[in-house]
């Protein structure tokens, strides 16, 4: 159970610029202040609630997570709590269609399993630097579901303002979207909202770490 | 805290149906679209707070006001931010439960101070690197991003030189928010301010700085002092090797290239980016320790004036006036000296500060006028004449010193007057020789 003055000190509340927000985050909002909106977060304690027990409760089941989030802030912490959880998570550029395309991407993830097992030694200098390059670009890319074996489940996306492909096509697929709104985010995009600060550093690392100690507590049951 | 579902069926987004946990009642609602805010503006709603609180059927006002009794935003007029929730039927707390919950908000939402304005300085936390940047954690919505062209003043390739994750210093907002709410901040702009105010001071204590020369140029040498630039002309440069480590015997500007080189600052203005330094004058306290008053100095002509001509030897300058070359007079300064002749000069007075000598050659002069005849015989003659020259000057105070303690020891307060005129007069041996019977005993001995 969070409490408010954990929010608090880890600037949860801080909204974007007044002028910068999105009218449908009107119900999620506690006031403006000195031009910026403040985020309520009595509702945040509870949504985040809400979406700790959602989770527990299918990764129970046996359901998968994947962590979506490739601002520069979030992308370490993105990575940190999603394999603190064993979960997949995507922190570099969002290829498109790797949902909707699964099927390709997969043959790139074999590719990769390929690479891995080649033997560098047999080969030109040259062909063995294109093959290395390769596997540098597919760790960049692909380095949190490279042992995805299918589309996951449940989606947590960071920004889904920034990340709108990745919401767009777990709509498509019809995947659970949890997703950690800021003020000038569409609330209505994701199908469970956490109303909170996406740029904080200390923000992210709250709401996530809240998550995958979810994730972890469901696996454990 | 409050007491919540305890499972979620798992929903496709089309059966999700309550986005907000807050739904407005059907009262507020209805009397939300009742109440029209008079004005849009803010100042206005402020005007008419009191007429419109006071108003019957203004439901939905006053059940903000009642609600949340902490809150000073409420019970004053409400914002537009607050008509605007009222107007969507989205009124405050529908759960009494929440409400100490909503006193902490608010008490936070209260202290809130959140300023973050172009030029401030900011203490921050470095906590990302990014390829071209670093992100700094001021404690504003989102982390400021320092780019990597602000990190330094010279050119860095990568943040990591500079700064380590975790490290809090100083920032300086060079940019306010973005699309992203994002700030930019420098490191740059702060080493800048701070090196001219070190430089300030310095030049006040008249203090040696290190500098390093980046550029040569026929003015004299481009330097830099910490994380600026600025200009060591070339009248202010001792190019001797004894003076600049690894320099050739014969030296020339362009081997002073890369050299550090102690200085001392001769103007200092951040207005018009001027930055002058000085070798010659840092190195004059070193080096007239060793020139001291009385003694021969050998230099060569650097520069000949219609007053004087000016020696400079080792890292002192002198000038020779025309005056002080020879007892006879000088008409032309050319036919003596020309540029680059060597020449030997008695130090009559120095000045420290300016790390300027006064030099003369008349005393050294065996004959009056040799000078003029035959300076190799003044020269040869120097050390001679000099010593002979110190030694007529130790005569000459030792007499003066004498001289005045005479007088003080033969005054006698009480003879003040006629008698100590008359003592005066006699001199040091008249006073020895006959001292009066009556101040026999107030003069001592003074031999």
């Amino acid at each position: 159970m969070m409490k408010i003055q954990q929010l608090l000190e880890a600037g949860v509340h801080l909204g974007h610029q007044a002028k910068r927000w999105n009218p449908k985050m009107l119900p999620y909002l506690y006031t403006q202040r000195m031009g910026i909106h403040i985020i309520d977060l009595v509702q945040t304690a509870h949504l985040l609630n809400q979406a700790c027990e959602t989770l527990t409760v299918q990764v129970s089941e046996g359901k998968r997570v994947l962590f979506v989030g490739t601002k520069p802030q979030a992308s370490v912490v993105v990575e940190e709590e999603a394999t603190r959880c064993g979960e997949f998570f995507i922190n570099q550029r969002w290829l498109g269609g790797l949902l909707t395309n699964w099927t390709t991407v997969q043959s790139r993830l074999k590719r990769w399993r390929e690479l891995l097992e080649a033997d560098m030694d047999h080969l030109t200098k040259k062909e063995a630097s294109a093959l290395r390059r390769e596997l540098n670009q597919l760790n960049r890319q692909m380095r949190g579901i490279q042992n995805m074996d299918q589309i996951p489940d449940i989606v947590i996306v960071v920004d889904p303002n920034k990340e709108n492909t990745a919401v767009l096509e777990c709509h498509k697929l019809g995947i659970l979207t949890i997703g950690i709104v800021d003020t000038n985010a569409d609330p209505e995009s994701v199908d469970l909202a956490i109303p909170a600060n996406d740029d904080a550093i200390a923000s992210l690392q709250l709401i996530l770490s809240c998550l995958a100690d979810a994730i972890l507590k469901g696996k454990s049951i | 805290m409050w007491a919540f579902l305890a499972s979620l069926p798992l929903r496709s987004r089309s059966d999700f149906v309550s986005r907000s946990v807050r739904l407005g009642t059907p009262r507020s609602l209805l009397s939300a679209r009742t109440t029209r805010p008079l004005s849009a503006s803010p100042a206005a709603s402020l005007v008419a707070a009191e007429e419109r609180a006071a108003a019957p059927g203004n439901d939905a006002i006053k059940v903000i006001t009642d609600a949340s009794t902490s809150s000073d935003t409420k019970t004053r007029a409400p914002s537009r931010f607050e008509r605007m929730r009222a107007k969507y039927g989205l009124s405050d707390v529908s759960e009494p439960e929440a409400a100490p919950a909503y006193k902490e908000l608010d008490q936070a939402v209260q202290n809130l101070s959140y300023k973050y304005e172009l030029n401030m300085i900011v203490k921050g936390r470095v906590v990302h690197f990014e390829p071209r940047g670093a992100l700094i954690d001021v404690g504003a919505k989102t982390a400021a991003y320092l780019p990597l062209s602000e990190v330094a003043m010279d050119r860095v390739s990568s943040p990591e030189e500079v700064l380590k994750i975790g490290e809090e210093r100083d920032f300086q907002i060079i940019a306010t928010e973005d699309t992203e709410g994002q700030l930019r901040v420098s490191i740059k702009r702060i080493e800048f301010t701070r090196t001219w105010e070190k430089l300030q001071q310095a030049l006040a204590n008249d203090e040696v700085v290190q500098c390093e020369v980046v550029a040569v140029n026929r003015g004299g040498a481009s330097v830099r002092i910490d994380c600026l630039r600025g200009f060591l002309p070339a009248s202010h440069i001792v190019l001797v090797p004894g003076f600049i480590p690894g320099l050739p015997s014969d030296p020339r500007l362009e081997d002073l290239m890369g050299k550090e080189l102690p200085v001392k600052l001769l103007e200092v203005d951040p207005e018009k980016s001027r930055l002058v330094v000085s070798h010659r004058r840092a190195l004059a306290e070193k080096s007239l320790k060793n020139v001291e008053t009385g003694t021969i100095l050998e230099g060569t002509v650097r520069g000949i004036k219609p007053y004087g001509v000016f020696i400079e030897s080792g890292g002192v300058s002198g000038l020779l006036h025309i005056s002080q070359i020879s007892h006879e007079h000088v008409e032309d300064l050319t036919s003596v000296f020309t540029l680059g002749d060597k020449v030997k000069a008695l130090v009559v007075s120095q000045d420290r500060e300016k790390g300027r000598v006064s030099l003369s050659t008349k005393v050294l002069e065996p004959e009056p006028g040799d000078m003029l005849r035959s300076p190799q015989t003044v020269f040869e003659r120097a050390e001679e004449m000099a010593a002979r020259y110190r030694e007529r000057i130790a005569e000459e105070e030792r007499a003066r010193a004498e001289y005045a303690s005479d007088i003080v020891a033969g005054l006698d307060v009480a003879s003040l007057g006629v008698d100590a005129e008359v003592n005066g007069d006699a001199g040091a041996g008249a006073q020895r020789e006959h001292p009066r019977p009556d101040q026999e005993e107030s003069s001592p001995a003074s031999s």
